[in-house]
């Protein structure tokens, strides 16, 4: 798309590239300057999509690293709110500058928050872990008791 | 820190390259550096979970932040390249309207 302003022509083929290409896994496609959207984020797709619990995972550990990672989201999101500042100013007239900043200042929010929005994926599938983990053993220990009523002549 | 839209760049060369400047080391690297500190995420996964899920999620956490990061200073590239096309192309025009010979 260009952006044009009293004969002055900006070219922002560049941008809009950068915001259509993809990473996968963590792995960049497209080139370094791909933004956050695909699969796979933080390598938890899989089990995302198996369901299957996360091995080592403990209620305190899920516990302890969802603070850590809101306290992080938290810090990122500070940063990126500060940039809305920029988008608002008077520094400068002209409708190409006011555009070209507000598109910075557009595009780095949305790389930031697809950033975010992809860890707290990954936070919830720590989380879920957790309740996985502990509605298997359930099911274990519910099997177990059925088996040993069995024994005792108290089951049906 | 004042506000980046309280300052008052004059428009001009030097007030354009002042200003730019300033979103970048007020704004831009702040947020990078935030980005890019996971040091309390990873010590937990460390600290309370073992196993290859662990060093996946720690590694590509590290990986695609240092990624972010880099997108953030492409941006900025980008709206520097574009902020002086628009300066080049003004000036070229008042040079025209002038008519300096």
């Amino acid at each position: 798309m260009a952006i044009s302003m009293s004969g002055a022509t900006v070219d922002t083929s560049e941008r809009d590239s950068l915001l259509q290409s993809n990473v996968d896994g963590g792995v960049v496609q497209g080139g370094v300057t791909a933004n956050t959207r695909g699969t796979g984020f933080l390598g938890l797709g899989g089990q995302e999509a198996t369901g299957a619990a996360l091995a080592g995972i403990t209620e305190s550990f899920a516990s302890h690293v969802s603070t850590a990672i809101e306290t992080y989201k938290s810090n990122v999101q500070t940063e990126l709110d500060k940039l809305q500042s920029v988008e608002s100013n008077e520094a400068f007239r002209g409708s190409a500058i006011s555009q070209a900043l507000t598109n910075f200042v557009n595009a780095v929010r949305e790389v930031g928050t697809q950033y975010l929005e992809r860890l707290s994926s990954a936070e919830t599938q720590i989380i879920n872990s957790v309740a996985q983990a502990y509605q298997t053993q359930d099911t274990d220990l519910s099997g177990n008791l059925n088996s040993d009523s069995g024994s005792i002549g108290i089951s049906g | 820190m004042p506000a980046i839209g309280d300052m008052s760049y004059g428009y001009s060369t030097a007030g354009v390259a002042d200003y730019l400047e300033a979103i970048k080391s007020e704004a831009l690297n702040l947020a990078k550096e935030a980005v890019l500190d996971t040091s309390e995420i990873k010590t937990c996964c460390e600290n309370e979970w073992e196993g290859k899920a662990r060093e996946n999620f720690v590694a590509n956490l590290e990986t695609d932040a240092k990624h972010v990061a880099e997108q953030f200073d492409t941006l900025y590239n980008i709206l520097v390249s574009e902020i002086n096309s628009v300066n080049a192309a003004m000036a070229n025009k008042d040079e025209s309207l002038i008519n300096v010979e």
